[in-house]
């Protein structure tokens, strides 16, 4: 149940009314909700309890008096006031209070057979609810009867005579059937719920709905004035707004309840944010990783490793590329075995970054993407090494190995650049390695 | 049965399907990650029918040494026979002292085809023999024989040598 507005009622939002022999099952995700039986109560409100998650959380005994007694046993029950004989029956090993089922039903308000308006499907129902909503004196004072359940196939609908003007006044008697499948709602402040505002009566019915409004909000009915009894609620109830009254089953009762319950649940508020978050992350996370898959795709039936771009490596604007002799442009009718570069001969490292300043240059008309190393001059050790700098990139400096340290360390002030080519289309090697001597100064 | 139920049969629908649709999502993004990772570079495998040392080369073959502008070696026969059963007797080596791993592939260079695949040989290994890769005509072709060297720490590229060759029918 999502409320934003005044303290709602897992039963009752307020009671002025007298609500005797009714039970509310709520079951809520949040672990310190204040949900009572009722959010406010000046009436009386007797045998009847509120059981939340399992454990009866505000119980009223025959008295009418708020209890922390615990039901564990039917006699505790019978203590308390519940009519175990007729009304309530008690399951030992879950500590359940429910009521007696075949015993579940009420003769009161029933008419004569002929004064009956039987209501036999779907249809009919909704021309019921649409003719009470357009003030049909002969229905709106009728005892109406249902025949059947009545799937209302996911339908909304406005409330059974919202106002106190056209207030259902008769009878609806559910014949133990069950009203499902509709939706209620507005903006509006008004009596939400599938009766807006009761005069009348409703007996016998179930019902499994959404509701949603302002104002007095309940899934039953959005203000009684009237009597319900043995009813029953599988509700999934909204409301919001400063003037609002919002339970389970009614949004405010100045009548009579007798033998109804309500089972409240928050499933059906949560469920359909959660997907929308889990498909929104998900579709995110698909997008995340398809970017990541597409160029990875291509290397599926590659026989060599390839190599990885440098994450180093600058963009060298035209003006600053080597100048082309014109031999060396990639002739795409043949291999290419020439490469164009520039670096600086001496390099300068930076011991206390391992930065070793290179400013090497890959012309953008290399059909080669180049990978270089720095080698020390006496064993050949590895002191650092690149990633792939490709066509139209550069790379400022390299990244000092451990081994590179070591040797700087004892000395060693030359080495060979080693400059490895890689094909742009298959990363194969496509000359041999290119060697040139340098001097290293420490900066 | 019971006219009291506590959990909205259409709410559980609804349940139902979030959770279905939550469950299909996890599949989905499951498989995106599976099938990424399997799509990622993996390195040829090591022929299982590599053998140590040098093959005993039959004598009607041109069996010699080959220097690739790479800097590495390989042994290979230079005349190349479909044996009965459609493999080809090639007894490709890759010498002892070598710095990379060798493999072949031998293509129809009429047509671009691959007919014969070795896997990956280590130094001083080498195979006599490769089985097709599928169901080819006995008659002559000419082919293209692809050489390709491996880094052995990374499995970067080495060198690819290319020969063009002749297969004599069975």
């Amino acid at each position: 149940m999502i409320n934003r507005g005044n303290l709602p009622g897992g039963f009752a939002g307020t009671n002025s009314g007298t609500i005797t022999d009714c039970y509310c099952i709520y079951k809520s995700g949040r672990k310190n909700s204040k949900l009572g039986f009722c959010g406010k109560n000046t009436g009386e409100i007797r045998t009847s309890f509120l059981n939340f998650r399992g454990s009866l959380t505000d119980l009223y005994n025959g008295k009418g008096n708020s209890s922390d007694k615990e039901i564990r046993k039917e006699a505790d029950a019978a203590l308390l006031g519940f009519d175990t004989a007729d009304i309530w029956t008690y399951s030992n090993d879950r500590y359940r209070l429910r009521f007696i089922d075949d015993k579940w039903s009420t003769d009161e308000k029933k008419p004569r057979e002929n004064k009956r308006i039987l209501i036999k499907n779907t249809e009919a129902f909704f021309k019921f609810v649409s003719a009470v909503n357009d003030l049909d004196e002969r229905l709106m004072g009728a005892y109406i009867m249902l025949s059947s359940d009545i799937d209302c196939g996911g339908r909304l609908l406005s409330p059974i005579g919202a106002s106190f003007q056209g207030g259902f006044r008769g009878v609806f008697d559910g014949g133990s059937h069950t009203i499902k499948n509709f939706r209620i709602a507005g903006d509006d402040i008004g009596n939400y719920g599938l009766f807006g505002y009761l005069r009348g009566a409703v007996v016998n019915l179930s019902i499994d709905g959404r509701v949603q409004g302002d104002g007095n909000v309940g899934s039953l009915c959005g203000y009684n004035g009237g009597l319900i009894s043995c009813c029953g609620s599988v509700a999934e109830v909204r409301g919001s707004g400063d003037k609002l009254q919002m339970g389970g089953l009614v949004g405010c009762n100045e009548g009579i309840i007798k033998k109804s319950y309500v089972a409240v649940s928050v499933h059906g508020a949560v469920v359909p944010l959660v997907p929308i978050g889990v498909v929104a992350a998900g579709i995110a996370l698909m997008g995340t990783v398809g970017f990541m898959v597409i160029p990875a795709a291509k290397a599926v039936d590659q026989i060599y490793a390839p190599v990885e771009p440098d994450r180093n490596q600058i963009i060298v604007p035209p003006s600053e590329e080597p100048v082309s002799s014109g031999d060396d442009k990639a002739d795409p009718s043949g291999p290419m075995n020439r490469l164009s570069f520039r670096f600086d001969e001496t390099l300068h490292i930076d011991p206390s970054t391992g930065d070793c300043f290179i400013n090497f240059s890959n012309p953008s008309y290399s059909s080669n993407k180049i990978v270089i190393r720095l080698e020390s001059s006496d064993d050949r050790t590895l002191m650092a090494q690149s990633g792939a700098v490709e066509p139209g990139h550069g790379l400022k400096h390299l990244e000092l190995t451990d081994a590179g340290y070591d040797k700087i360390n004892s000395g060693i002030r030359s080495g060979y650049i080693v400059l490895k080519a890689y094909r742009n289309e298959d990363d194969s090697r496509s000359m041999l390695d290119t060697e040139l001597p340098v001097h290293i100064v420490i900066e | 049965m019971s006219r009291q139920i506590y959990t909205s049969p259409s709410a559980k629908k609804k349940h139902i399907l979030g959770i279905s649709l939550i469950v299909i999502l996890l599949a989905l993004i499951a498989g995106t990650v599976i099938y990424s990772l399997n799509v990622r570079y993996k390195p040829p495998e090591h022929d299982v029918r590599a053998q140590k040392g040098l093959p005993k080369v039959d004598e009607n073959y041109l069996f010699g040494r080959i220097e690739s502008d790479y800097g590495y070696r390989f042994f290979m026969a230079g005349n190349l026979f479909r044996q009965e059963d459609g493999s080809v007797n090639i007894y490709f080596t890759n010498p002892a002292g070598s710095e990379v791993d060798l493999m072949v592939e031998i293509y129809d260079d009429s047509s671009g085809e691959l007919l014969f695949r070795s896997g990956l040989l280590y130094p001083a290994e080498y195979v006599d023999n490769l089985p097709p890769l599928g169901k080819y005509e006995n008659e002559y072709r000419d082919i293209l024989v692809k050489v390709y060297a491996l880094e052995k720490d990374d499995h970067t590229s080495a060198g690819t040598t290319k020969l063009r060759l002749a297969l004599q029918p069975w």
